[in-house]
């Protein structure tokens, strides 16, 4: 009687046919699928340029957006510019109190229009008070819109 | 690996079909070798082959030509039929499994091919308690002939886990032979 290693080394010696090899290979090659393209790995710098831009594209458009945003506190801006312009420093003469009531004022309005109105202003010595009247009238067209 | 060789794989590589039915051609019989001893079934053996070369077809542009192509195709085919193994549900081997085991062990000619059919059935007998990783492990190194290398390659397991599933494949077989009445 064979003993098991025996058997075992004589079953290693035996191999297993592949009966019609042509037909199996046909049938592989029948099966083969279309290769897909490989896709290019995308380097570790890309990958942060890419995600630092899209950052920076999206702090951008929030910046846009809070600039652009109509101000809820533009009455209590307007009555500042009114109030500073009525009330302001002897010392300043009426061309500083103009400019820096309109400069006030420019911040704080957005339409075109209203600014190029403001440019119509003289800066002469009774500009402040022609300031004052014209911010009154602003604020009063502005309510009316 | 010769000129020839490499520049059938880098024609494969740009998708030529017809270099790939050369290589079809030159590796199926081992891809079918390893998958019916690991499967002990014929058929499946064969869905094998085609997944793998399917599978080598896809993937054949990550395959390094510097490296034996055997043994690439041999860890898919591999991995494979692990994948089968733990899939498919456990079968106990068939009253005819051991007849034909007996037979085989007790046969005087020893240099008779066996028929798959018999091929199949001893291999199912002797294998059957065995886990799938001690099973590829003493499939490529006892009935493959494959060096503990080219094992270790295959598998991804280390030289001493190499070592001990093929002892434990080996000492778990003389024991199922044992209990056939063959020591």
């Amino acid at each position: 009687m064979n003993s098991a290693d025996e058997i075992i080394e004589r079953f290693s010696r035996q191999q297993p046919t592949l009966d019609n090899p042509d037909l199996l290979t046909d049938s592989i090659m029948r099966n083969l699928p279309d290769r897909r393209p490989r896709t290019a790995k995308l380097s570790p710098l890309l990958l942060v340029l890419r995600v630092a831009s899209s950052v920076a594209a999206t702090w951008f458009i929030g910046l846009y957006i809070f600039i652009n945003m109509p101000s809820e506190s533009l009455p209590t801006q307007e009555s500042y510019v009114h109030n500073n312009a009525r009330n302001s420093d002897t010392q300043l003469c009426g061309t500083v109190k103009v400019m820096f009531a309109k400069f006030q004022v420019i911040n704080s309005l957005n339409a075109d229009n209203q600014r190029a109105g403001f440019s119509m202003i003289k800066f002469d010595s009774n500009a402040e008070n022609q300031f004052i009247s014209t911010c009154t009238q602003l604020n009063i067209l502005r309510h009316e819109n | 690996m010769d000129s020839l060789a490499i520049d059938i794989f880098i024609r494969c590589k740009e998708g030529d079909r017809g270099a790939f039915r050369a290589v079809v051609q030159n590796y199926q019989r081992l891809v079918f070798s390893l998958s019916i001893k690991m499967l002990a079934d014929e058929d499946e053996a064969k869905d094998i082959v085609q997944e793998t070369f399917i599978r080598v077809w896809q993937s054949i542009d990550s395959y390094d030509v510097r490296r034996s192509f055997a043994t690439w195709i041999y860890a898919i085919a591999s991995r494979l039929c692990l994948d089968r193994i733990k899939s498919k549900k456990h079968t106990a081997p068939l009253p005819q499994d051991e007849l034909a085991l007996q037979q085989f062990a007790s046969e005087a000619d020893n240099e008779r091919s066996l028929e798959n059919r018999e091929y199949v059935a001893i291999v199912q007998a002797l294998t059957e308690k065995l886990s799938p990783k001690q099973r590829l492990v003493f499939t490529l190194c006892q009935l493959e002939g494959l060096s503990s290398d080219e094992v270790e390659q295959i598998t991804g397991l280390n030289a001493r886990q190499v070592k001990s599933n093929l002892y434990e494949a080996r000492q778990t077989i003389r024991e199922q032979l044992k209990n056939l009445g063959y020591e």
